[in-house]
């Protein structure tokens, strides 16, 4: 029930299915798989196959921009830095010994390779992408879009938590290839980090009913749950807005 | 050798401050490059205070500096007449308070994280991280008020850890919350927070605990509302509110809460503002603006490196676990997760994204939580290969440090410093019996920063000054930057009548065209620029005499026959 509620109220799997309605199957197939992985290991399998299918779909739908190539603004920054270094040496005795750090920390393919690896990983890693449309920093040339309702950002991390208690194996193996794909293809994709979707979606599902768990043996139990469905319809309504605004 | 096995962790602990020394004094007055204005307020009215006992306005001892048309608490300006005393009025001088706290602030770090953490070597980690972090080195090596109130706020803490056992440190503990709120404006809200959700802790949650005696948390509480009475004296004052009202996002929240379709004005807006708030306070925690971004000021950042090292994500990943799953089984680590979860609420208020400096109390828990992680890495790693790494990830933090802060910044943001002012100020020292208007329409305010390098004396800026501000100080609102003191005004360009008079023109590259240079018969006498070999300040000397002939001496303000 709270599982079809995350996964139906959040405005991330609409625009999935208003673009491509297979993706959104598969991706509320894989949701499903994840949690039920969590008590039954004999879905793995099918799980490593609707990953399998989601990294294809994430890999196929993303604009890719090759790790080592760099922005005409990037390059008028590299041209700009490698000026801005001073002459850097060792004296050994007699004998200098010239270090070219300009050409090393601003020419090096593999630094330059590292970074955008780096910039890639942590776009990812950002809560407030999945909870705020990226604000208040939002990107320039990027078309941010509501994914979750941010009321559900606590229960999220709640969840996460939970699920990293309750198995800790699965929690680890499955973001570590999403995010190895995401340093190396970025997250320029019109339908956002959406490998990402299963894993947010079940935290949130584990979160809030971990959530009505610690509640249930309180005497206004039924308060609290009214009070926050409120909240939620009225944040529900906000982020709604904001998206068709 | 039995010695340094005797006192292997002072000496560690020396090492560490010394480090931290090194990284806040080292060409403290050239990195930074230049002085940037709110240094320069800073630095003058020290200088001010010390010379005659009153700003700049004039007003004798005021309890919020009067800086441009807001109002600053003032302890840091009054503390730095000490360095001012001893160096004089110089730019080493004006930083000097806040990094001397950078290296206290790292000391008490030791002593904060030794109470919290039995573990031996658990409080050195967490110094020596502090005294690497990129976020407490820059903000110590600026004349930068938050700075200062989180040295004052770690000896707060400090007290708060040990009051438990000692009951009198909460008397200390709030005194140094009081003594904070006149440091810097976060920590007008903080200090409160602190205060009533230690009592909230102590009371409430631990109810089945045994509780300080209330006499000490009374008289706590009486001594913090006594020193609090000169603030709360002007609650009522434009000094008191000008800053929370003018970082708040009014703005924003009505913008958006015009977007909320079905409801009425009264439920959108407090949509508006808790979706603003949340989305503000989240970024506080992102990975993505504490191990990449940093600050979107670009006076306030550093090219290439955030608030912490990259590599700092995984043990804050892996601290922030260990911190939820084991906070229960270590009380001590409440005050760690009470400044974890209130250090960004002054901040999350303000309209700037990802404020490191509103923020910087964050500093403390977050440092906490990454010694958390390593130290948890280290468990799970062979000792050799967390060795190796931690080298790696050391090497990899000095050689960012090197190229960001050392070698990037001084050139890129040069400008963002007002880079340029002591350069101008030479000439116009150089020049006595010339006169200089600098146009005033585009760059921070010249006044302040000629003052502070050229050392005018206080005496003759309060001439200059608005002779009513100093009889309604904390309420006025108003500013000008308009100002003639010795060989110099400070003003916009009059096109009118500035051409006709005998003097150089001082402006940034866009203040004077070349339609200008040559309608005018302007001549160019100086250029000034930024390491970046941009130009900053260009200096024309106009030609009366040229122009007046031109004009065949139509205009009335051509007096040369």
């Amino acid at each position: 029930m709270v599982f079809l509620l995350v996964i139906l109220t959040n405005l991330w799997i609409w625009k999935i299915i208003s673009v491509n309605i297979l993706l959104a199957v598969l991706l509320i197939v894989t949701s499903c798989l994840f949690f039920k992985s969590l008590g039954n290991k004999s879905v793995y399998f099918l799980l490593i196959i609707a990953y399998f299918l989601l990294f294809i779909f994430q890999y196929k739908t993303t604009s890719i921009q090759p790790l080592s190539a760099l922005t005409k603004n990037e390059e008028l920054t590299q041209i700009q830095r490698i000026k801005e270094y001073p002459p850097t040496f060792l004296q050994l005795g007699p004998k200098t010994l010239w270090i070219p750090a300009a050409h090393w920390l601003e020419e090096r393919k593999e630094l330059i390779v590292l970074r955008h690896m780096e910039e890639n990983v942590f776009e990812v890693l950002d809560p407030n992408l999945y909870f705020f449309a990226n604000h208040p920093r939002e990107r320039v040339g990027y078309t941010e879009f509501e994914k979750f309702p941010y009321i559900l950002l606590p229960f999220f991390l709640y969840g996460l938590y939970l699920l990293f208690n309750q198995n800790r194996k699965l929690l680890f193996w499955t973001p570590i290839p999403t995010l190895l794909l995401f340093s190396l293809i970025g997250s320029n994709n019109p339908l956002g980090p959406f490998l990402f979707f299963p894993i947010i979606a079940c935290s949130i599902a584990i979160g809030l009913e971990g959530a009505f768990q610690l509640i249930k043996h309180l005497k206004h139990q039924k308060y609290f749950v009214v009070g926050f469905l409120i909240v939620f319809v009225l944040v529900f309504v906000q982020v709604v807005s904001y998206a068709i605004h | 050798m039995q010695f340094i096995k005797k006192n292997s962790i002072v000496i560690i602990l020396v090492g560490i401050l010394l480090i931290a020394s090194f990284l806040r004094l080292y060409t403290l007055s050239e990195i930074p490059n230049g002085l940037y204005v709110d240094e320069a307020e800073i630095g003058y009215n020290a200088y001010s205070i010390l010379q005659t006992g009153k700003d700049e306005f004039g007003k004798s001892f005021p309890l919020f500096i009067r800086s441009f048309n807001v109002y600053a608490p003032p302890l840091y300006m009054y503390l730095t007449t000490i360095p001012i005393y001893l160096f004089g009025l110089s730019i080493f001088s004006a930083r000097f308070v806040s990094a001397i706290s950078g290296v206290i602030t790292t000391f008490l770090i030791y002593f904060i994280f030794k109470k919290i953490s039995p573990k031996k070597y658990f409080p050195l980690l967490g110094a020596f991280l502090f005294a690497i972090s990129p976020w407490s080195i820059f903000f110590s090596r600026g004349a930068f008020e938050a700075n200062f109130a989180l040295c004052i706020l770690s000896f707060a803490i400090y007290f708060l850890v040990y009051a438990k056992e000692r009951p009198r440190y909460f008397l200390y503990s709030f005194l140094f919350l009081s003594l904070s709120t006149y440091c810097y404006h976060a920590e007008r809200l903080l200090a409160y927070l602190i205060i009533a959700l230690t009592l909230f802790v102590f009371f409430i949650l631990n109810r089945n605990e045994k509780k300080p005696d209330k006499k000490d948390i009374i008289t706590s509480l009486v001594l913090f509302g006594i020193t609090q009475l000169p603030l709360l004296f002007l609650a009522n004052t434009y000094a008191f509110k000008s800053r929370a009202f003018g970082i708040f996002y009014f703005d924003a929240i009505n913008s958006q809460a015009s977007k909320i379709i079905f409801f009425p004005e009264s439920i959108t807006k407090v949509l508006a503002f808790g979706r603003e708030f949340l989305a503000n306070y989240s970024s506080y925690y992102s990975p993505k603006n504490l191990f990449l971004l940093g600050d979107a000021d670009l006076q306030r950042s550093i090219p290439g490196l955030s608030v912490f090292y990259p590599w700092m994500v995984i043990p804050y990943f892996v601290g922030a676990f260990m911190f939820i799953k084991e906070w229960k089984k270590n009380k001590g680590w409440w005050v760690m997760l009470l400044l974890f979860i209130i250090a960004p609420i002054p901040a999350a208020l303000a309209k700037d994204p990802f404020s490191s400096l509103r923020a910087l109390p964050l500093i403390i828990p977050m440092i906490f939580i990454i010694t958390l992680g390593i130290e948890k890495i280290a468990t799970i790693l062979h000792v050799k290969l967390f060795i190796i790494i931690s080298i790696v990830a050391l090497g990899f933090s000095a050689l960012s440090l090197w190229r960001s802060y050392f070698v990037l910044f001084p050139q890129e943001r040069a400008v963002n410093w007002d880079y340029g002012f002591i350069e101008l100020s030479k000439i116009i020292d150089a020049h006595p019996n010339q006169q200089y208007l600098i146009d005033q329409s585009r760059i921070n305010p010249a006044y302040i920063l000629l003052s502070f390098h050229m050392q005018i004396p206080p005496t003759k800026i309060q001439a200059a000054s608005d002779q009513t501000i100093k009889g309604d100080y904390y309420n006025r609102s108003d500013v000008n930057f308009d100002y003639s003191i010795k060989n110099f005004t400070t003003r916009s360009i009059n096109w009118e009548e500035d051409i006709y008079k005998d003097q150089i023109l001082v402006g940034d590259r866009y203040a004077i065209s070349d339609g200008q240079i040559k309608e005018h018969y302007l001549e160019k006498v100086f250029e000034i620029d930024n390491p970046l070999h941009e130009p900053l300040f260009i200096g024309y000397h106009t030609s009366p005499q040229a122009k007046c002939k031109s004009i065949a001496n139509s205009n009335s303000h051509c007096t040369i026959e």
